[in-house]
């Protein structure tokens, strides 16, 4: 075990990740906190993580005055450059917003810009991508849109996707037909509930611009499901429970709302843990009725995984095990079971599969190609497996194992 | 007629981490692709401008929220608003 000082390495990255976690509820509310009396180096690995979460604007704004001058000059220009490309994100998406209502299409947007909306600093709370919803039948008269306004993207791919990106030079949008992936029975259950959001749907003013999005109830229902989603594949991100939190501070949430509907997902013990870590780091009061579950792993897991638990190759390629582990085999096993599932979910990525059964092997070979893609980027199996395994005990651990059924079983 | 001053609506002025930045948006990030560093006193100048304080009265409005004589304030105005002219990032307007 690699000493530092007189701590171990776990200590000083235990210590370090607290303070991580206090400077975050500070930045929330533009407030310092007080000098922890890191290092260098622990400054250095604090702001990693604030990089690997995605929330060094927020993290800088509470610790600029205690770094070092040569780390604060280094990531200064990293959280400068972030807001302002934010700020940019940002008018590019009202102008593109503005642009489709002229001509009658009026997305359903969720996350990101409605997120932000809800920071004291909206531009520190940045994001790679604007998310907006049409419905299916809806969908193509917004692709058309988005090309002859000189975006890039790929067809929409209505049976097996359920997003297409869209690109400029200036703007990232996801583009979505159904709210949720369609491969699983559980993601396709969500998708139903489109159907109400956009029926309660109402209009929010940013920046002078009237957007389209779900009422509040609604939005945090989203939220928690789509924490619930990364959280079954790789991870739930900090930043994800920081817009929780602040969702709730602003909007009268009807908790009670909540809890029915994620117990009709298996997920009001995954909700209830996310609401004790907002509760416990982020200051969100923790609501009535509910029975608070120990969040203690859930954030530790957090911690690990970066935004969505992209933090690292071995990380990313685990969620493969861990879906195959269903939170039952998380070893040889479930990799092999990621490597060669059953047709139906070699399917929903290579489609040409279902032609005849005949193009299975050849589903599984493009599949298997692409896993030595992932070991030759980086990815270690035995360290995949390793966190899979973990993940599949958090799965157990917040009773959503049964939650990633594939279509086959 | 009386003349007033307009700040560029390209730009957005952003305090992060105790400083302050012009932040060009659209078009204009080509052009500006780096933010404008600012000192604390020429962001409150452009906030004034923002909110649509007539150019006279600032140098009186610095010298009550700053502490700067009426002749320092005047100066700094003057050069401030010069700069921000020449740049392009503010322009005269008649009301």
């Amino acid at each position: 075990m690699p000493v530092i000082g007189n701590k171990t390495l776990v200590h000083v990255t235990k210590d370090i990740e607290s303070v991580f976690l206090k400077a975050v509820a500070a930045g929330l509310q533009r407030k310092l906190i007080e000098d922890p009396c890191l290092s260098p180096e622990e400054w250095q690995m604090l702001l990693r993580i604030s990089v690997e979460q995605a929330l060094l604007p927020v993290v800088f704004e509470a610790v600029y005055p205690l770094l070092p001058d040569k780390i604060e000059r280094e990531y200064r220009a990293v959280a400068v450059k972030w807001i302002a490309d934010q700020v940019r994100g940002t008018d590019a998406f009202l102008r593109l917003y503005s642009n489709l209502q002229k001509e009658g299409i009026e997305p359903l947007v969720f996350k990101g810009i409605v997120c932000r909306d809800t920071y004291t600093l909206p531009d520190w709370r940045v994001s790679s991508d604007e998310d907006i919803y049409i419905p299916e039948t809806d969908y193509f008269r917004f692709h058309e849109a988005m090309d002859r306004m000189g975006f890039q993207s790929s067809p929409p791919n209505f049976r097996s996707e359920h997003e297409t990106v869209y690109r400029s030079k200036e703007l990232t949008v996801e583009g979505h037909w159904k709210l949720f992936p369609q491969s699983t029975h559980r993601w396709e259950q969500m998708n139903k509930l489109a159907d109400s959001i956009m029926r309660n749907a109402h209009y929010m003013d940013i920046n002078g611009i009237e957007i389209l999005t779900p009422e509040p109830t609604d939005h945090m229902i989203y939220l928690l499901l789509h924490a619930m989603k990364h959280f079954s594949l790789a991870g739930v991100g900090i930043r994800q429970i920081c817009d929780i939190a602040m969702w709730d501070k602003r909007y009268a949430v009807d908790w009670a709302r909540v809890n029915k509907t994620m117990d009709t997902f298996g997920g009001t013990r995954f909700t209830s843990a996310v609401l004790d870590a907002a509760n416990r780091y982020f200051e969100m009061k923790f609501p009535e009725g509910w029975i608070r579950v120990d969040s203690t792993d859930l954030i530790q897991d957090a911690l690990k995984g970066g935004t969505f638990g992209h933090s690292s190759e071995d990380r990313l390629h685990s969620a493969y095990i861990t879906v195959a582990s269903g939170g039952k085999r998380a070893g040889i096993t479930a990799l092999f079971h990621a490597v060669f599932p059953g047709r139906k979910v070699i399917e929903i990525n290579y489609p040409w599969v279902s032609r005849s059964p005949l193009l299975l092997p050849f589903g599984w070979i493009v599949r298997l190609i692409r896993y030595v893609g992932n070991i030759r980027g980086g990815a270690s199996p035995i360290h995949s497996i390793r966190i899979g395994k973990r993940r599949a005990e958090l799965l157990q651990e917040y009773k959503i194992f049964q939650w990633e059924e594939q279509k086959t079983q | 007629m009386l003349k007033y001053l307009i700040t560029n609506r390209k730009y957005r002025l952003r305090e992060i981490a105790g400083e302050y930045y012009l932040i060009s948006i659209g078009d204009e990030v080509e052009r500006r692709p780096e933010p404008i560093q600012m000192t604390e006193t020429a962001a409150w100048i452009w906030e004034q401008i923002e909110d649509g304080a007539p150019p006279t009265r600032l140098p009186e409005k610095m010298t009550a929220e700053y502490d700067v004589d009426l002749l320092q304030a005047q100066v700094s105005v003057r050069q401030f608003l010069a700069e921000l002219l020449r740049q392009g990032l503010i322009e005269a307007a008649e009301l």
